[in-house]
């Protein structure tokens, strides 16, 4: 009996803390003992023979013992704590049947709170993350080897077999930091299971019992596995040893297996290295740029970071960041995405099969999910660049329990604006950002998490019209392990977007003027792990928007500005949802969602109302009514279906399909080509209809060579109405009748999508080529005048063919090279048919919406970079990163526009980065 | 105004630090585009109380014939009441279509109605006479940047609200250097010129003292539609530091037309059309839909806005002296050439005598000051009428 339990004994040792060992059934019998000057193994003989329990103690700890104990008609507890009362002896009853006396220290074998009492885990034997260090300490020489070669037992061996297989559950974390780690593929051969863990490191998995080996990869981590002897349900948490040179890009990608196997369509997923070393302007790692080299995705020019997904207009994309909706992603005009990459973890597009949990969006999901602090110590990490430069700090507030993450970034671009023409010298222009992340493990089952953001632009030009707009986004978020089936993931939050403007340069027409959205949101998911074949997620999503749609006000005692409020507009957005993932058979898994949205437009609020059958104008407008507050004034609403089917051929080769439709309540209102941070956001309402679409598609999906090189072929068709245009010379700031100034357009996009990828190696990077189109149509006489006579129109972003190729050699540890290079069709513009002469000039005719197209996109970039030494224990490490951006300093337009200059057409093509633009970039974590 | 100076700000900053950026511009010649267009184009307001009215017609040209106005001549150009009385408009210059003594009345609709020698026939909707308030001032500010002048209007009724102006500027200017001296050319043997200098006496032609012109060509708008009154504070012209427009003498002329608000609009859209620059934030091209249909052919597309307004005007004039420190810089330099004709031939040709640099004992001139002919003969570059109104 000692012995059996030797193998536990240094992993119970570990586990302490709470005061009461709870009684259980058979300790709760009657005994009687009366034993005078006895030895421990005469009082143990004398329990076990009274009760069922077994006694578990190492008998050279108590040879020494005496013991002395009188008492009749006693529970256990009593007895014990009699027969040991002035002793360091401590002893713990657990359920069913042990009882374990061990000399100083309690051993805890009481669960947190919150746990499911009466669930069959019983009382699982941690092999937590600590005793696993424990065992490293003590096998200092080679960790890895000793765990991967130990075997775990999990669960009870004693409890009697009642289903064939059990769950096992846990984290995986970061040995070094502590994060969790995301996305970890663990796999089992026999029989064939794979999990990946979710944004918190947490996995759950069902397998038969008996012996397994979990191997595990992730992104950035070392390959590691585990053995289990499986008895019953219980917990394994895993530690993964980072890859300590950041340099060596050893990015076993969780997807280059998931790729071919899971269910998901068009999901693009790069990690933070990868896009840290992809060549970007001003070599300040950005996101939303290496998001652009993907397949599908498309921007209307250089300078702008609005994305075209699929087809989709640049509001049809949710960007998430640590589930904050950021309603502007740019910072300086569109010159740097809002991301400190420093405390970004990794990137998730979502553009075909977007998961049942997401929704209010048409086109796509991009998801950003910030990085957990530091728990085990304090570091940091600083860049200087040409225009910004970025510091961040992280670490623990309570070691191993709660960590903090700040990340801030700032700008100095005003040396820039020195280089403009004279007529700005007085110009400022800055931006920064603020992130910071708490993480608060309260006890193994629940873990909260506080995330904000903040970030600010501003300009002035020349010190009379001062500009801003800002994101502040602050959410709190609970998760909750119910047992090793059911965790959930409760998040609240608001985000908020404002933009305002003021000028004082003209006294009498002096004003400030603004917008703002802000919206408080609240979301229940739940993971239901039922078996092997379903996984089941089900949730609520509720959005509370409350939108200002302007406001223009008088800016000093001169002005005669009349002040004009827009009525703020309210709305509810709720959804509920249930997807079920549902393995058929090894080859072949399908997995359909449905969400169901409903959409509440509420007062209070004027509505103009319009005659009934007439298209909606100024003049058909019959009057209006006013709806008091939380009145209702338009519900939306209905399903949306997310369906997707995977077959595997092989271990390698898949085909997928999927369909899916969505709804989106919310549009962005801009008339101007690309995205502006002046552009305004508008809730759905009596009048606008909200867009809705739908897509299908098909893909093909290979691995080769070893998985290191993935390869995958996607078709699609998609369609969407109600996308909202506008009638010409429409208004669309301060608008108290804004319907009658936009259209209700419909648009298809279809196109073929290729991608090879090797992540792993010396050389790796990827290369897709795209060919796609995006046409809408406007033939509805009675919404207004038709566009190219009611026929379909090229959108401005729709440029058929696109490659891009990102590359990057690690010559050695120390130095790699990455080099870039994009070619696309040139975007369509409307190029005038005729002149005319009128008020002094001749003046450009158009006609055609966009028939024309500006020449092809060409560009290559290359970067080197190069890390200081790598000697693990130094106080600081260094990085440089240099380059240069548009290598062959082609002249790649950017617009072509024909305007009348002294009485004169002249047609002009503009470039902006119309040369070479080499870069520097410094870096240092501590 | 106000939407589209917002609009402006960020769309030029942009553009301008893009363009800081390494940014370039080049010129863009246009494919062939096979657009046949020949739309007709109608400009002109009925000046109502007022001198005279022209209407302009035209006809839209394409691309490749940029800079050429296609005047649209031999049509009938009347303006209608709704009780079908006409006043006829007579060509007097090609394609300008006139008439004077407009008196209409506020109570009544009038409309303008066209058939053209091709039989095609237009017709404008009816529209009322607006009032015009007259201008109340242009004042102008001097500052780091140069001379800037604003508009002011007012429209007590606070009825107006929408405004375009047109503007006529003329300056008197100097030529950098007086001449006292000209090129006199006699037939020498073996048929060569013979060059020499004579002066200059009151039967020479004024080289020293001309104007110049600029109308504006751009689309200058202005409205209160914002404001609690109809008032009207706007910068309208603005002079850079040192130009040669106040070197002497300026004066500006300042028409002033009202719109209704439709009208605004179609000229708000033709300027963001045409003279916007072209960077992604700016607005798509739309297209121009005016208040004149075409009424045999609705769908052909007709460019022009009706309107009936008494054209109000204001002169102004700006003296150099005005201007402490306005200092314009011709960039002219003098040069020398020794008096004789193989010199003068091989040295000064294209360029224009000033005065002696040098004589000798008897007064006979050794050495010649010359300069470009821009810089001693003002004709090069401008008129040396006097325009009537000039003082």
């Amino acid at each position: 009996m000692k012995k059996s339990c030797s193998v536990i004994w240094i992993i119970l040792f570990m586990v302490m803390g709470h005061q009461h060992a709870f009684a259980q059934k058979d300790s709760l019998k009657l005994i009687t003992v009366n034993l005078d000057a006895a030895n421990i193994e005469q009082l143990v003989i004398e329990l076990e023979k009274q009760t069922s329990l077994h006694f578990y103690y190492d008998a050279a700890l108590f040879d020494s013992v005496s013991i002395s104990v009188n008492e009749k008609n006693q529970l256990l507890i009593n007895v014990l704590e009699e027969a040991f009362a002035h002793t360091d002896i401590e002893f713990a009853i657990t359920y069913p049947d042990y009882v374990l006396i061990t000399k100083g220290k309690r051993i805890n074998v009481d669960f947190p709170k919150g746990d499911i009492a009466g669930e069959r885990m019983g009382n699982k034997l941690y092999s937590d993350n600590k005793a696993q260090q424990k065992a490293e300490a003590l096998e200092k020489n080679s960790p890895k080897t000793t765990l991967e070669n130990k075997v775990y037992d999990i669960g009870d061996k004693f409890l009697p077999a009642v289903t064939t297989n059990v769950i096992v559950a846990g984290n995986v974390t970061d040995a070094k930091t502590g994060e969790p780690v995301v996305g970890a593929f663990l796999h089992v051969d026999q029989p064939n299971v794979s999990v990946l863990t979710d944004q918190f490191g947490y996995f759950s998995i069902s397998l038969p019992r008996g012996r397994h080996i979990i191997s595990l990869q992730s992104l950035g981590m070392k390959d590691t596995r585990r053995q289990i002897q499986l008895y019953s349900d219980g917990k394994l948490n895993i530690d993964m040893q980072s890859t300590i040179l950041t340099i060596k890009n050893v990015i076993i990608s969780a997807q280059k297996l998931s790729n071919v196997r899971s269910t998901q369509m068009g999901l693009q997923k790069i990690d933070i290295k990868t896009i840290k070393q992809v060549p970007v302007i001003f070599g300040e790692a950005d996101i939303l740029r290496v998001v652009t080299t993907l397949p599908g995705v498309k921007t209307v020019g250089e300078a702008s970071t609005g994305l075209n997904v699929r087809g989709g207009s640049t509001d049809q994309n949710l960007i998430l960041f640590n589930d904050a909706t950021i309603y502007n992603p740019s910072h300086f005009f569109g010159m740097f995405s809002a991301f400190n990459p420093e405390v970004v973890k990794d990137v998730e597009l979502y553009k075909s099969s977007i998961p049942a949990k997401y929704g209010g969006r048409l086109s796509s999901v991009l998801n950003i999910n910030g990085r957990e602090g530091n728990k085990k110590q304090l570091t940091g990490s600083a860049g200087i660049g040409l225009l910004t430069s970025r510091f961040n700090l992280e670490g623990p507030l309570i070691k191993d329990k709660t960590s903090f993450i700040l990340g801030a970034r700032s700008t100095y671009a005003n040396w820039l604006l020195n280089l403009l023409p004279d007529q700005y010298k007085n110009s400022k222009a800055g931006f920064y950002d603020f992130n910071l992340s708490i993480t608060h493990e309260i006890n193994k089952k629940n873990t909260l998490y506080f995330t904000g953001y903040y970030s600010r632009d501003r300009f002035n030009l020349n010190s009379d019209t001062a500009y801003g707009y800002r994101n502040e986004n602050f959410s709190v978020k609970w998760k909750h392990i119910f047992s090793n089936k059911v965790n959930s993931l409760v998040t609240a939050g608001t985000d908020d977007y404002s933009y305002n403007i003021a000028s004082s340069k003209l006294p009498l027409n002096a004003y400030k003027m603004g917008f703002n959205i802000h919206q408080n949101y609240f979301k229940a998911h739940f993971n239901y792990y039922l078996n092997n074949r379903h996984n089941i997620d089900f949730g609520v999503n509720s959005i509370y928007y409350k939108l200002n749609p302007g406001y223009f006000t008088p800016d000093g005692k001169n002005s005669l500005v009349i002040p004009d409020q827009m009525e703020k507009e309210q709305a509810l957005e709720s959804a509920l949802y249930l997807n079920d993932k549902y393995n058929i058979t090894n080859a072949l898994t399908i997995e359909g969602g449905i969400r169901v949205s409903l959409y509440q437009f509420l007062g209070p609020k004027t509505v103009n109302t319009y005659a009934p059958g007439l298209s909606i104008t100024e003049s058909n407008q019959t009057g209006n009514v006013f709806y008091n507050k939380g009145k209702l004034i338009k519900t939306y609403g209905g399903p949306e279906y997310r369906f997707s089917t995977r077959y595997a051929f092989t271990e390698s080769f898949s085909v997928k399909a999927a369909f899916n439709t969505g709804r989106q309540y919310i549009h962005m209102l801009s008339n101007t080509a690309s995205m502006a941070p002046t552009d305004i956001w508008k809730l759905s309402d009596a009048s606008i209809k909200p867009q809705s679409g739908g897509q299908v598609s098909l893909g093909l999906y290979k691995n080769s060579k070893a998985n290191t090189i993935e390869i995958s072929l996607e078709v699609y068709y998609k369609k969407m109405s109600n996308y909202l245009d506008y009638k010409s010379g429409a208004n669309l700031v301060l608008n108290h009748h804004l319907e009658t100034d936009v259209i209700a357009t419909k648009g298809k996009a279809y196109g073929v999508e290729f991608l090879v990828k090797k992540l792993t190696g010396k050389i790796n990077g990827w290369f897709s080529y795209t060919w796609s189109r995006v046409l809408l149509k406007q033939d509805n006489l009675a919404v207004g005048e038709l566009i190219n006579k009611g026929n379909f129109y090229p959108a401005n972003y729709d440029k058929p063919h696109d490659a891009t190729l990102i590359g990057n050699y690690r010559v050695n540890h120390r130095f790699s090279m990455s080099f870039n290079a994009t070619y696309s069709t040139g975007r369509p513009i409307t190029l005038p048919v005729g002149v005319f002469y009128y008020a002094g000039s001749t003046r450009t005719l158009y006609a055609g919406r966009n028939e024309y197209r500006i020449p092809d996109y060409f560009r290559t970039d290359f970067s080197l970079n190069i890390d200081g030494n790598h000697k693990v224990h130094q106080v600081t490490h260094n990085s440089w990163t240099i380059g240069v951006y548009n290598l062959t300093g082609r002249k790649n337009p950017y617009s072509v526009y024909y305007v009348s200059e002294n009485g004169v057409i002249n047609g002009y093509k503009l470039s902006i980065f119309g040369s070479a633009i080499p870069f520097v970039n410094f870096n240092i974590r501590f | 105004m106000i939407d589209v100076f917002k609009k402006n700000i960020s769309s030029t900053l942009l553009f301008a630090i893009l363009i800081a950026l390494a940014g370039c511009k080049e010129k863009f010649i246009s494919p062939a585009l096979p657009v046949v267009t020949g739309y007709l184009v109608v400009e002109g307001v009925i000046n109502n109380d007022g001198d005279a009215t022209n209407i302009h017609l035209s006809r839209t040209t394409s691309l490749s014939e940029a800079g050429t106005v296609k005047p649209e001549q031999g049509a009938t150009v009347l303006l209608e009441d709704s009780l079908n009385n006409t006043i006829q408009l007579y060509e007097n210059n090609a394609g300008t279509y006139t008439t004077s003594n407009i008196h209409l009345d506020a109570a009544h609709n009038y409309r303008l109605t066209i058939n053209t020698s091709n039989n095609e026939n237009y017709q404008s909707d009816f529209v009322k006479v607006r009032y015009n308030p007259p201008i109340d001032s242009i004042n102008w500010v001097l500052d780091q940047k140069g001379v800037q002048l604003f508009i002011n209007t007012h429209d007590p009724a606070n009825n107006t609200r929408y405004y375009q102006w047109e503007f006529n500027e003329t300056w008197e200017f100097h030529s950098p250097f007086t001449a006292s001296l000209k090129w006199v050319i006699t037939p020498g043997p073996n048929a060569t010129d013979i060059w020499s200098v004579e002066n200059r006496d009151a039967n020479d032609p004024e080289i020293s003292k001309c104007w110049q012109f600029n109308a504006s060509s751009t689309i200058n708008l202005g409205s209160s539609a914002k404001l609690a009154q109809d008032i009207i504070h706007l910068p309208l012209i603005q002079i850079p530091n040192g130009s040669l427009k106040l070197d002497v003498l300026y004066s500006v002329l300042v028409k002033q037309y009202a719109w209704s608000r439709a009208g605004y609009d179609f000229l708000e859209r033709m300027k963001k059309n045409t003279e916007s620059v072209g960077s992604v934030f700016d607005a798509q091209p739309s297209e121009l839909n005016g208040n004149i249909h075409c009424t045999n052919n609705p769908k052909l597309p007709v460019i022009g806005f009706f309107n009936i307004c008494t054209i109000r005007e204001n002169r102004i004039f700006i003296k150099n002296i005005e201007l402490p420190g306005w200092n314009y810089q011709s960039g002219c330099i003098k040069g020398f050439v020794v008096n004789n004709s193989d010199s003068i031939k091989a040295q000064a040709s294209g360029k224009l005598p000033i005065d002696p640099k040098q004589l000798d004992v008897g007064g006979a001139i050794i050495s010649i000051n010359i300069s470009t002919a821009e810089c001693v003969d003002c004709r090069l570059s401008g008129t040396n009428v006097k325009p009537d109104f000039w003082p």
